[in-house]
């Protein structure tokens, strides 16, 4: 049996979620830990829009039917009550911990429109 | 590792300037979004989608948990209720950001754009969903029947042979089903806390403690409504355990409200005597069957069939009839596996025959027309509507 339990403090922090089309991917191949990936701005009109790359995208805050739990595996954790003789038991003592829910997220689900203002200039 | 990349005003506004966005119609804040640093949250972190009541529920303090061994498929259990767990996959990328900033935090008045570095610490093509499904008890029988309860003076031979009796909570740790479902469960097979291990009665046993009641029942020559349940207690406590005692009153009596005075409950001891009968011989010629059970049950009780129902059935297609022992607990848990045995078991079944075989399996969203209209085919003869097997023979 594992537990998902809330957070201790049992403060729900806000946490996102940005859906976009396709995959993230680093042009170069690399890994992308600690890379830039891009501006994410609102209108005032509170239009999300995201700049990655040469590409700009246009989305909308969507409240979740359905809200997700972000869950964190913590393994090793130590049985707080019952009385385990079994030690088999104990050595795949995993909890899941809450880390937040997400009720909404930003939606990005036209096709990113390319930025060509290089080839203006250039003309 | 290369120092982070700083992203700097001028570069937000040169991008601005040549994706053509306006400054002046945007909110002041910008998030600046990068992937986070290699660190072990991402491989722990995973996605369930939730549903608004189980929200409530985890506000309110309530705890989830994954049950099931290793081999099993997971399910999530709350208090009362267990659900089942499937990985769905989709093509969107969904890029995980802590303390993100919506439309309405960056409405602030500020001359100078305002920059605000976030992280996507895990970028998701999958998440856990979870649908209500019923608990899943098969293995409760098997568990329960190492350490079955056969009386007082068994208890230490049970002891010495190093027999693993289990708590609630051992029992909860095996079994995919919620608490509230498996003390329901428990009940239902007759299972009893004894010392805080639950054990079920040995099938002899539990029939010797309720022959003895019934006995103090006609040496008092009580009327089947007017058990007094303190003296029931006082007479037998010197044989019987007071937890068994009180166990099996619960289970065959009801309390007349407002009197010292209980009544005996027709339908499970006319259940219990049939399946006295029916056990050991496993098949009964149908019509000495109804006079033996007749003769069995305490004067005054009218055996019916319907109190057998998911214990035995009649099979009437052969002469001379015969009434076959076919306990709905032996049957598997599995719909389509459970199906194939009662059509193995009988071709046709009207509803009512069937009902007591899969009422157990049905679910908020599926009830037995509904499991009967997915697993069966349905026929009418004789102006009766029968179930068969799909695939019939």
């Amino acid at each position: 049996m594992i537990l998902i339990k809330l957070p201790d403090e049992g403060k729900e922090v806000q946490w996102g979620i940005v859906e976009l089309q396709g995959d993230l991917i680093s042009q170069s191949g690399e890994d992308t830990h600690g890379q830039f990936i891009g501006d994410l701005h609102y209108t005032k009109q509170g239009t999300p829009i995201l700049i990655i790359g040469h590409h700009i995208l246009t989305g909308k805050e969507v409240v979740l039917e359905k809200p997700f739990a972000v869950l964190e595996r913590k393994r090793g954790v130590q049985p707080d009550c019952c009385k385990l003789e079994n030690s088999a038991v104990t050595e795949f003592n995993t909890e899941y911990q809450i880390r937040a829910v997400i009720k909404k997220k930003l939606l990005f689900k036209v096709r990113p429109k390319p930025i060509i203002s290089n080839v203006l200039k250039s003309v | 590792m290369a120092s982070r990349y700083n992203r700097t005003n001028e570069e937000v506004l040169s991008v601005l300037s040549n994706a053509k966005v306006l400054e002046k119609d945007l909110s002041p804040v910008t998030q600046v979004l990068s992937f986070s640093e290699p660190n072990n949250l991402e491989e722990n972190l995973l996605l369930l989608e939730l549903d608004n009541s189980l929200l409530e529920l985890l506000n309110n303090g309530d705890c989830l948990a994954f049950r099931g061994d290793k081999n099993e498929s997971a399910v999530m259990c709350t208090k009362s209720k267990t659900f089942d767990v499937k990985t769905a996959e989709i093509s969107n990328s969904l890029a995980l950001v802590p303390e993100i900033l919506w439309s309405q935090d960056t409405m602030c008045s500020s001359a100078d754009r305002i920059l605000k570095e976030k992280n996507v610490v895990k970028v998701f093509n999958e998440y856990l969903e979870v649908r209500h499904c019923g608990p899943r008890l098969q293995k409760l029988r098997s568990l329960l029947a190492v350490g079955e309860y056969s009386g007082p003076e068994y208890e230490k031979d049970l002891k010495e042979s190093g027999v693993k009796l289990l708590t609630l909570h051992d029992l909860l740790h095996k079994i995919q089903a919620s608490e509230e479902e498996l003390l329901a469960a428990l009940k239902e097979n007759f299972a009893c806390c004894i010392d805080g291990y639950w054990r079920c009665l040995e099938f002899n046993y539990h029939f010797r403690v309720l022959s003895s009641v019934l006995q103090v029942v006609d040496e008092n020559s009580w009327p089947l409504n007017g058990l007094v349940c303190k003296e029931v207690l006082e007479s037998l406590e010197e044989l019987v355990p007071e937890v068994i005692l009180n166990h099996l009153m619960e289970w065959y009596t009801f309390e007349n409200p407002g009197e010292n005075t209980c009544t005996l409950r027709e339908d499970r001891i006319c259940k219990v005597l049939g399946e006295v009968l029916l056990r050991p011989a496993g098949k009964w010629n149908l019509q000495e069957f109804l006079t033996a059970w007749q003769q069995s049950v305490p004067e005054g009780m009218v055996t019916n069939m319907k109190y057998l129902e998911g214990v035995a059935i009649k099979d009437t297609s052969c002469q001379p009839q015969v009434v076959r022992y076919f306990p709905e607990w032996d049957l598997p848990e599995d719909i389509g596996e459970r199906f194939k045995v009662l059509f193995k078991a009988r071709e046709k079944w009207t509803v009512d025959e069937i009902r007591p075989y899969i009422e157990r399996l049905t679910t908020s969203k599926m009830n037995v027309n509904a499991l009967l209209t997915k697993h069966a085919r349905a026929s009418t003869s004789n102006g009766m509507k029968y179930y068969s097997a799909r695939h019939g023979k």
